[in-house]
């Protein structure tokens, strides 16, 4: 690459003429005389000390995304956009169905709780525990390791398909994944810190899982995992006082609980988004309907599977001679798990009141 | 009314459900003797943490090359025969590993940082107008080019078999923070009087490449060793770009999440070819790509809607653009020299070959 004309044929004809121009001391400087942008932009903070949140800025300009988004490429909401950028094929492009009322301020929770499984758990506090506490807390970890990384590739799976557009149900996807992840973590590096191990994984936890991951779009998949997968999860995280045998496990669970409520809120209130704006609102609480008849089995399969209800009720009732004192315990994690759910639908608007077929009190 | 159904449960199920009306409990997890017992990972630093090394080099540290199982099972667990597979394409250590992915993902965790909190922005002040013009052009273009690196690997992350959790996790850490920089440069943009700028066809032409890429690799490494290197080299200029202390904060904070995730991706290029099948045919196919890819370098420094926003940022106003130019000439030796330098360090011979002018043409 010498010669002038060499170097000349390297650029597009746009791109040399570029060049020539500023080595002629000629600046385009459209950018500067651009007058398609809205100027005169301050967004300030509401709570100085909090700082600038997102609230704040979406207060100040284009805060409010369109029900359809008007492109399908990556410039931000409210940018001035050429008129031939490419389709970059994204395939969620209507509000209703990735929207959730409270979107913005649970993205805003989530980045200011973000923790460290590393630096925050206070690992010293791990003491020897008898064999049949440490396997049953061990049993718990090997299942929400297994459990939790859906909930990352799930979101991940869907996420780039969202128009940018809606970038807030994106950003807060994208925090999902990563609470998720370090969810995984902070239960792997329990099950391998005390003196147990990794224990087993069964059929039926991997096929609830790949039903969730499988689902044909997202509302389902959503329901599914945000609904029901993860608000079972919370309602066991719920009992981490009683599980959590010291400051490390209690701080554990305490830490995964609050991400975890995140989740369950967002996907609460996207179903009721959905459905408040779906155009044809009979038909789409039909169709769910039918999913739910089945996604429901996933209680039975939490609460009437001897790997997860037994080491429940022995870390329950601190240990194997009284796990029928512990089964007490799980009882009031099954009204609580099916009182919880059926809430949930209540305030998106999807009543399961009357069809759910798993009982409100425990069969045993 | 909620009435109780006998089909709702499977039969082994209702099985255990009568077992338990009798009294009687299956057990059968506590009298396991297959899983691994009497592992205890202990934090080498334990002022730091416990952390995944620690933690890998007490069991199961080491993945597979090709792990036998297609499940959500944690690596080293015991797992039942007839689990179902979830479906990944990714099953192949050589595919998405890199030897740096398990402390490059303690450092994310480590280093997470917010858009809200850690930036004063209290300390913004009002900028001649062709200061702040220059200033949001740039930040829209970061708003709209970051969020890429974020959907880029999680396209790919839910199809990597989860034997090599510690990549997923990475790759997490990183859609995480570029949707954290898309969000300071949107806010940057909103804060100051200015405004969000033009958003032009090349640039979305440059990330519909990364994002349809037909393969993990390739896209990588567009991304990873070519897009954010370059976008690196600018938040390196963030000395220079910054025209107060919120602006400076920003591209360092930026410029720290950026590093990694370069990182990752050169060492991932590495691990690549020293591991692959047939390392000449994948260095051939590889040289393809960047022949045409490197055409990206260029392009980012002939667009008058980068290089003079640039040029104005560092050459302090409109006025001083000359000056600024001078700079702009610095970058593009830098960009070019930086990208050969992780082209070699990944394997990958680049600099006999690359049609980047080692000068600028301007």
């Amino acid at each position: 690459m010498t010669t002038q004309q060499s170097l000349e044929s390297y650029f597009l004809p746009e791109q040399w003429q570029y060049i020539e121009n500023v080595r002629k001391g000629r600046f385009d400087l459209g950018w500067l005389r651009d007058e398609g942008p809205t100027w005169g932009i301050r967004a300030t903070p509401r709570e100085p000390e909090r700082g600038l949140t997102l609230l704040d800025v979406n207060a100040a300009y284009a805060g409010e995304p369109e029900d359809v988004a008007p492109y399908k490429c990556m410039a931000p909401r409210g940018a001035v956009v050429d008129p031939n950028v490419p389709d970059l094929g994204f395939v969620y492009n209507e509000k209703y169905l990735v929207w959730a009322e409270n979107i913005v301020p649970l993205y805003e929770e989530a980045v200011s709780r973000q923790w460290s499984a590393t630096r925050d758990i206070p690992w010293d506090t791990l003491k020897p525990l008898p064999e049949d506490l440490e396997r049953a807390q061990c049993a718990i970890c090997t299942l929400l390791t297994e459990l939790e990384m859906v909930a990352s590739d799930f979101p991940a799976k869907w996420v780039w398909r969202i128009n940018q557009h809606f970038h807030e149900a994106k950003m807060f996807l994208y925090t999902q994944a990563m609470d998720e992840t370090r969810h995984v973590e902070v239960f792997r590096k329990r099950a391998l810190a005390n003196g147990g191990g990794l224990m087993r994984c069964r059929a039926p936890t991997e096929m609830a899982l790949s039903f969730i991951l499988n689902a044909p779009t997202f509302i389902q998949g959503s329901y599914l995992m945000h609904i029901l997968g993860e608000g079972l999860a919370m309602d066991i995280f719920l009992a981490g006082e009683f599980l959590g045998k010291n400051k490390a496990e209690k701080e554990m669970y305490r830490l995964t609980l609050q991400d975890e409520a995140r989740h369950v809120s967002y996907g609460t209130m996207h179903l009721k988004y959905y459905l408040d704006n779906h155009p044809d609102r009979a038909q789409a609480e039909a169709e769910l309907h039918l999913l739910a008849d089945q996604g429901e089995r996933i209680f039975t399969g939490f609460l009437a599977n001897p790997n997860v209800a037994e080491p429940l009720a022995v870390l329950a009732a601190d240990g194997v001679k009284h796990i029928d004192k512990g089964f007490e315990v799980v009882k009031v994690i099954w009204k609580r798990m099916v009182e919880g759910y059926l809430r949930r639908c209540e305030l998106a608007g999807f009543d399961r009141r009357a069809r759910i077929k798993v009982p409100p009190e425990p069969p045993y | 009314m909620v009435t109780a159904s006998q089909n709702i449960y499977t039969f082994e199920q209702q099985q255990y459900i009568d077992s338990l009306k009798k009294g009687s409990y299956d057990f059968e997890w506590l009298k396991d003797d297959r899983p691994t017992w009497g592992i205890r990972a202990k934090p080498k630093d334990p002022e730091r943490g416990l952390t995944l090394q620690d933690v890998n080099a007490a069991y199961a540290g080491e993945p597979e090359d090709s792990p036998k199982t297609r499940t959500m099972a944690p690596r080293g667990a015991v797992v039942d025969p007839d689990l179902p597979d979830m479906g990944y394409a990714l099953n192949e250590k050589y595919l998405v590993w890199a030897e740096n992915v398990v402390p490059l993902y303690e450092e994310a965790v480590a280093r997470q940082w917010s858009a809200t909190r850690d930036i004063p922005w209290d300390e913004l002040k009002p900028l001649p107008e062709d200061i702040e013009r220059a200033q949001c052009q740039i930040a829209t273009l970061l708003s709209e080019i970051e969020m890429i690196a974020s959907d880029f690997p999680a396209k790919w992350l839910w199809q990597m078999n989860q034997h090599f959790h510690e990549v997923k996790m990475f790759l997490c850490t990183q859609a995480m923070d570029e949707a954290r920089h898309l969000e300071v440069f949107r806010k940057r943009a909103l804060a100051n009087g200015g405004g969000l700028m033009r958003c032009l066809t090349g640039t979305e032409v440059f990330l519909r490449t990364i994002l349809h890429a037909p393969t993990y690799i390739q896209g990588s490494f567009l991304m990873h060793v070519l897009g954010e290197g370059l976008v690196l080299d600018i938040f390196r200029g963030g000395e220079f770009l910054a025209q107060n202390r919120v602006e400076k904060e920003i591209y360092r904070l930026c410029m720290q999440d950026e590093a990694r995730h370069v990182s990752y991706g050169t060492m991932h290029l590495k691990y690549f070819f020293e591991h692959h099948p047939d390392r000449e045919t994948a260095l051939a196919e590889m040289h393809s790509l960047a022949d045409l890819a490197e055409m990206g370098i260029p392009g980012f420094l002939t667009n008058p809607f980068i290089v003079e926003p640039l040029a104005v940022l560092m050459g302090g106003g409109a006025k001083h653009i000359d000056r600024g130019m001078d700079a702009v000439r610095l970058i593009w030796g830098r960009m070019r020299e930086e990208y050969l330098s992780r082209c070699e360090l990944a394997g990958f011979d680049r600099r006999s070959r690359t049609q980047v002018p080692e000068e600028p043409p301007y």
